[in-house]
């Protein structure tokens, strides 16, 4: 009996892996943007339509959003490959800062760090400035989605950065002369990961709804998230009339995943072999190191420092006595329960759908690549109510569970974790599995020993994102949580719309610190259980 | 191996914490989706009394519709407790709300005005859809009717919710639209409003924030948000203006329920509408405290509140307006909201 042949069965697990990724990925989102043109498949019982007298969208709208996601992708992603560029291949006094000011960064939500910026600009000396009329324009929107970005296009492109090994660098040198064209072929291998950045940003950025809203409240800047949101909360409401809309921002994201696949078809190399040999790091020039510092400077002080210290400020305000007990600091637990389960199935997700497209160069595997980027194209508030009508029938009763919630937070957070996991996995050689193949090494045992061990630590941190974005999610977890059990989003909006602004930035202080404990403690367990692989990942 | 080991251990553990979270609790009981600050502490009232348990899903107003209306005829919830008549209107249009729900109760002449023809709502309150806050210290005059908005001492001095991100502010746009000569020979007041510099923010919290630092003097708001930061802040005056309209507080139950669940929420509403009960949400709200009772034998509203009799007050056709809320938002912001 073959042991290689027995365990596991490819067939059964590549089908049972395509059906839970239909059923729970594809399915709901899909069912609602056919609503247009089949209303049937709409809310049990109710038209899915008021009769399209809610919003239409228009040409600017459509306009305004694809150039703020793109400008926001423009400026993240450059950031973000040079401040990988810094932590991977040089050595500086600021690396220590990079990695923990990127996931403080990372770990903020948006509309917190908005609510900070909104606090710094009602003071009375920058209130009527010139800094305030750039700050609520659509530069404070393109920074603020941009500086949100640059986390994801940073850890993205660490993973090439490490992936390059001093072996293409040594043989670079013999045969290139030029060191720009040197310069052009490492730059062409962080390509793929570019582009994921790249593609992450800007279909997050078109799906934001809160730093445009409010930022450009004054601007009135049609956006299409704008019309979407009014025909979701305008009764009698228009789930076909949102779906109709969504579609523009699921085209857009498409495009960026085409791109993005292109990118990784025509520039992807394997970098991770049996012969790759650590690059050891040089020092930084001194032009290099004033830039590394005013890059450094920039982000911190715009991305953390200003806005936490008005939300520090906001915090330390005397606390009230409340008729109305509105804070669930239970909440902070159930959101960190939430997030760790979602981003671990979302994790396991991800890894196989990736190594599904390793094994086989199937057209299936692209196709659910980029059906999947439609759940990031949509805003929460799509998001959710696909999940409300897919799943509230007596098929498939999940609504009101916990699990739905889990379900579709995994979906929201995959496609983004898919990119990211996408390099790592994509660098390792296949021969290092093969041989222990051939070796009749088991399934379990390849896996155990080989896989678990290359993939453990980007696993993590692919687990440390997806936790940190489901932490904070809001408009899905408004509409999907069950009762008794709110997550922290729920219970930040509950405390702006009671005016208990001083609680509102307690809690979400104490939310980013739950956050970076839970990651902190995981992330040192990790250390110990795979010293090497940590230090060559997460330094 | 063994460090694997630990890792899957870890994994486990996690899982089995989420397990047993994602186990769905019992499913007996009443589920309550409340946009209003109150509706917890209602609840677990009427659990202590009754004994009946009842799951509140606390949502924004804008959310909680979203939801309602996602779940359609299959719902998940037994009652809605939200701000809006016109956005219950529609719901029961949509075939949502059970019918004859309306408790008999000693309703005053203008609870009785508001009750819907079929009972499928029951009003538990009213608060005023727009008034004037203000800083007597930056405007010693305020106006007193919403002509006084369109004169020059204020241009670019006043600003509002938008009324198609803060659900409350709609009814305020329809009732100006229905004071000016109804839809849509309104708009020119409308247009008028826009043309002496109406400011228009995201949502409350904006709003008084730019009353707060001066940007403009008159935050138009509804009366409970007026009425709360005037009693949070010393420096602010709320001034009634003439007409002002009124805004519902509506409960409801779902139309699918058994005749069980129906009668236990039919004991739901009637208790929050018992004078212990009003004077608990009067007493253990937030902003939502503030509102007007509609029952005669309801206590006194809060001190600060004057009179509803003292004051110039309109009632809008629910139906009327309600249907009418998608056609006007979307001329409000190709007309009203844009540069």
């Amino acid at each position: 009996m073959n042991p290689v042949s027995r365990w596991p069965r490819p067939r059964l697990a590549s089908g049972v892996l395509i059906a839970l990724f239909v059923t729970f990925l594809v399915y709901p989102l899909t069912r609602l943007l056919l609503l247009p043109w089949l209303p049937a498949l709409g809310p049990a019982g109710t038209a899915a339509t008021n009769g399209g007298t809610a919003l239409g969208l228009s040409a600017a709208a459509i306009e305004n959003s694809f150039r703020l996601a793109l400008l926001s992708a423009v400026f993240a992603v450059p950031l973000g490959v040079a401040f990988g560029w810094l932590t991977e291949r040089r050595q500086w006094r600021g690396n220590r800062l990079v990695t923990p000011m990127l996931w403080l960064l990372f770990l903020t939500p948006s509309y917190i760090l908005t609510m900070g910026w909104e606090i710094v600009f009602s003071g009375p000396v920058l209130r009527h400035g010139w800094l305030a009329s750039v700050f609520f324009s659509r530069i404070g929107i393109v920074g603020l989605l941009g500086l949100k970005g640059v986390p994801f296009a940073c850890f993205a492109a660490r993973s090439s950065w490490r992936a390059i090994g001093a072996e293409i660098e040594d043989a670079a040198r013999v045969y290139i002369l030029s060191p720009w064209r040197r310069a052009g072929l490492l730059l062409r291998l962080l390509l793929p990961a570019a582009g994921s950045a790249g593609a992450v940003v800007f279909v997050e950025s078109i799906q934001d709804f809160g730093i445009p809203a409010t930022l450009g409240a004054q601007l009135h800047l049609p956006i299409v998230t704008y019309a979407i949101y009014q025909n979701l909360v305008t009764m009698p409401i228009d789930f076909a009339g949102a779906a109709r809309l969504g579609w523009s921002l699921v085209l857009m994201a498409i495009a960026a995943a085409l791109l993005h696949l292109w990118l990784t078809a025509r520039y992807a190399g394997i970098l991770v072999h049996g012969r790759r040999r650590a690059f050891h790091r040089e020092p930084c020039g001194p032009v290099v190191e004033a830039a590394a510092a005013a890059a450094l400077l920039l982000v911190a002080v715009l991305g953390i420092a200003i806005p936490g210290i008005a939300i520090v400020g906001r915090a330390l305000q005397p606390i009230e006595v409340h008729a109305v007990a509105v804070i669930r600091w239970d909440s902070l637990g159930f959101s960190a329960i939430y997030g760790a389960s979602a981003a671990l199935l979302a994790v396991f997700m991800a890894i196989a759908m990736l190594e599904q497209r390793r094994r086989s160069s199937a057209v299936t595997a692209r196709i659910a690549d980029i059906l999947s980027f439609a759940n990031l194209a949509v805003p929460g508030l799509v998001l959710g109510a696909a999940y409300i009508i897919a799943f509230n029938s007596r098929a498939l009763p999940l609504y009101g569970t916990p699990l739905l919630l889990v379900l579709a937070y995994v979906a929201a957070v995959a496609p983004m974790l898919i990119r990211f996991l996408q390099a790592p996995i994509a660098q390792i050689h296949s021969n290092m599995s093969d041989a222990a193949r051939l070796h009749r090494v088991p399934f379990a045992s390849r896996v155990v020993e080989i896989q678990a061990p290359l993939l453990l630590v980007p696993g993590f941190w692919g687990w440390a994102m997806a936790f940190g974005q489901i932490y904070f999610e809001l408009p899905i977890s408004e509409l999907l949580y069950p009762a008794g059990r709110p997550p922290i989003g729920v219970t930040l909006v509950l405390l702006n719309q009671y005016l208990y602004y001083g609680d509102e930035a307690r809690v979400a202080l104490a939310g980013i610190g739950v956050c970076l404990f839970i990651i902190g403690i995981l992330a040192l367990l990790i250390r110990l259980l795979a010293p090497v692989a940590t230090e060559e990942f997460a330094r | 191996m063994k460090k694997l080991a630990i890792a899957g251990a870890a994994v486990v553990i996690i899982l089995a914490a989420a397990i047993w979270l994602l186990f769905p609790g019992s499913t007996k009981g009443l589920v309550l989706y409340s946009a209003v600050d109150y509706g917890p502490g209602v609840a677990q009232a009427f659990t202590k009394e009754t004994g009946i348990p009842v799951k509140v899903i606390e949502l924004s107003t804008g959310a909680l519709l979203a939801r309602v209306s996602a779940e359609g005829k299959t719902p998940n919830w037994s009652l809605v407790w939200f701000d809006g008549d016109q956005a219950a209107a529609a719901l029961d249009q949509a075939g949502l709300l059970a019918p004859n729900t309306l408790p008999r109760l000693p309703w005053t002449a203008l609870g009785g005005s508001l009750l819907p023809l079929d009972g499928s709502y029951t009003p538990t309150g009213v608060t005023l859809a727009g008034v004037f806050i203000y800083r007597p210290k930056n405007l010693a005059d305020p106006p007193s009717g919403w002509d006084d908005l369109t004169s020059a001492n204020l241009t670019g001095q006043f600003g509002m919710d938008n009324p198609t991100i803060s659900g409350p502010t709609y009814p305020l746009f329809a009732g100006l639209l229905a004071q000016s000569g109804g839809w849509p020979k309104g708009q020119a007041f409308l247009l008028a409003l826009k043309k002496n510099g109406l400011h228009i923010y995201p949502k409350n919290t904006n709003t008084l924030t730019a009353l707060r630092n001066g940007d403009i003097k008159i935050a138009i708001t509804q009366s409970s948000a007026a009425w709360n930061v005037a009693t949070k802040y010393p420096g602010f005056e709320v001034r009634v203006p003439k007409p002002a309209f009124l805004l519902p507080s509506v409960i409801a139950a779902a139309k699918t329920l058994d005749p069980k669940a129906l009668a236990e929420c039919r004991q739901f509403i009637r208790f929050a509408m018992s004078p212990s009960t009003q004077k608990l949400r009067m007493t253990k709200g937030g902003p939502d405290s503030f509102y007007w009772p509609l029952t005669k034998d309801a206590p006194p509203p809060r001190a600060i509140l004057p009179p509803l009799a003292s004051l110039d007050v309109e009632t809008l056709n629910p139906a009327h307006w309600g249907m009418r809320e998608a056609a006007i938002n979307r001329w409000l912001n190709n007309a009203v909201l844009t540069q």
